[in-house]
């Protein structure tokens, strides 16, 4: 999927290491194979391929790295950046936005962009100089404890947007506000295990949908 | 009107290519392209509080390998246009309401979308390898560019149509029915955080989530009213 980018990305180094003729169009071909992860930790496989390349490691010894390679740093990237990270800065960034902070949107991008910008350098210089050690250090750096930390912190900030949200909606104040806080927090997390149960969200929002305009049509 | 269509149009396809196709800014998400599009249109807090509520739906929805997960950027576009086109009388909970149904129909529309582009950049392989064989210049920055430039096209299309479909639709919706969207408006924030919850599915999930209501209960305006 990913392998016209990938190739593309080091095409100036394989021009630099190869130069021309058939080094250099086999280096292509290889580079063109299916390559599939995530892009953050992209630049950590692209960085050690470009340093065996230079090595003059074997054409198969690079193959298998790279296969070896993609399916870890696909999990571990998932883990860290799309289950861990993002939901965790966008979940701030909602929190932010329905207690009226109307520059939210803006700080989640410049925070995430700085995340994935910096992970893409830095995995980039340290692929290039650990060459195939860059799994080891992949490994070391604990992606998935840090995940779990991210996903507490945005399984907490959901529960504030929800509160957040009914309590604005509502309007009430004192007991009657925490009163109906408390409904929606335990309607909330029925629904939920609904959901983990296999309740469609999409399916479930039409019935919803359905039963409101009654009842806001009846009532 | 057309001169926002335009625009909105643009802002559409910007953030389908920014989905997966190119930088991956999170520009994408539907918190800023509701915001964007909110603002376009003049209501700048309805686009944001919709951007806010979809992504509830859709934060635990991953590209996963070769899964596609809905097109949140064009949910957001479209659940922004029909929450800032609807009547004057409307208030901020009808807007989400209606708002939020429009978006999560248009992520799964933009989620096909997104597939159909994919399978047609696959013969761009196809046209490296031939050219390698017939002993040419592969040329992958122009198919680099090709794959994106599709991606974009998509994109601006499905932008054009989400947005021109949004504007047509928020200002005939009747008056009657702001009632219950404005109780749809609250459910969907309800359901929302309920999908959040029900991804995580853990136990410490669910006391960080008790916690992070406290505290949002515990902070917002007439929480402790003998305070004053």
């Amino acid at each position: 999927m990913q392998s016209v980018g990938f190739a593309f990305v080091l095409e100036p180094a394989l021009r630099r290491i190869h130069h021309t003729g058939a080094p250099l169009r086999q280096a292509f071909e290889r580079h063109l194979e299916f390559f599939n992860t995530h892009p953050f930790l992209a630049s950590a496989v692209i960085g050690a391929v470009v340093r065996m390349e230079e090595e003059g490691a074997p054409a198969e010894e690079i193959r298998r790295f790279k296969n070896a390679l993609m399916g870890p740093c696909g999990a571990l990237g998932d883990s860290f950046f799309w289950a861990g990270a993002k939901p965790a800065l966008v979940a701030a960034a909602a929190a932010l936005a329905w207690l009226g902070a109307g520059w939210a949107p803006w700080a989640f991008v410049a925070a995430f962009g700085t995340l994935g910008l910096a992970s893409r350098a830095v995995w980039l210089v340290r692929g290039y100089r650990l060459g195939p050690a860059v799994a080891e250090a992949l490994a070391r750096v604990g992606f998935l404890g840090k995940a779990q930390r991210l996903k507490d912190a945005a399984a907490a900030l959901t529960g504030l947007v929800l509160a957040a949200a009914v309590g604005r909606a509502l309007g009430a104040e004192g007991a009657a506000r925490w009163l109906w806080i408390g409904g929606a927090v335990l309607v909330s997390m029925v629904l939920a295990e609904g959901v983990r149960r296999g309740l469609r969200p999409e399916w479930a929002a039409v019935a919803l949908g359905t039963a409101c305009l009654g009842l806001g049509m009846w009532w | 009107m057309i001169q926002d269509w335009l625009l909105l149009t643009l802002v559409g396809g910007v953030a389908f290519l920014d989905r997966t196709a190119a930088v991956q800014s999170m520009a994408s998400r539907p918190l800023v392209t509701g915001a964007v599009a909110g603002w376009i249109l003049g209501r700048p807090d309805a686009g944001l509080l919709v951007g806010a509520l979809l992504e509830l739906f859709w934060l635990y929805e991953l590209p996963v390998g070769a899964a596609v997960p809905p097109d949140e950027a064009g949910a957001g576009l479209a659940a922004a246009v029909v929450a800032a086109s609807l009547p004057d009388a409307a208030d901020l909970w009808a807007r989400l309401g209606a708002g939020g149904m429009a978006g999560l129909a248009a992520g799964h529309v933009g989620g096909r979308v997104d597939v159909a582009v994919r399978r047609w950049n696959r013969d761009l392989v196809g046209r490296a390898r031939a050219a390698l064989a017939a002993g040419e210049e592969p040329g992958l920055g122009r198919l680099v560019l090709v794959g994106g430039v599709r991606f974009w096209a998509a994109g601006t299309t499905l932008g054009l149509a989400l947005a021109g479909v949004g504007l047509w639709l928020g200002p005939r919706v009747p008056a009657p029915a702001f009632r219950g969207l404005g109780l749809l408006g609250v459910t969907l924030v309800v359901l929302g955080a309920s999908v959040c919850l029900g991804r995580l599915a853990s136990r410490r999930a669910k006391g960080c989530f008790l916690a992070g209501a406290m505290v949002g209960a515990g902070v917002g305006k007439g929480a402790w009213p003998w305070r004053g």
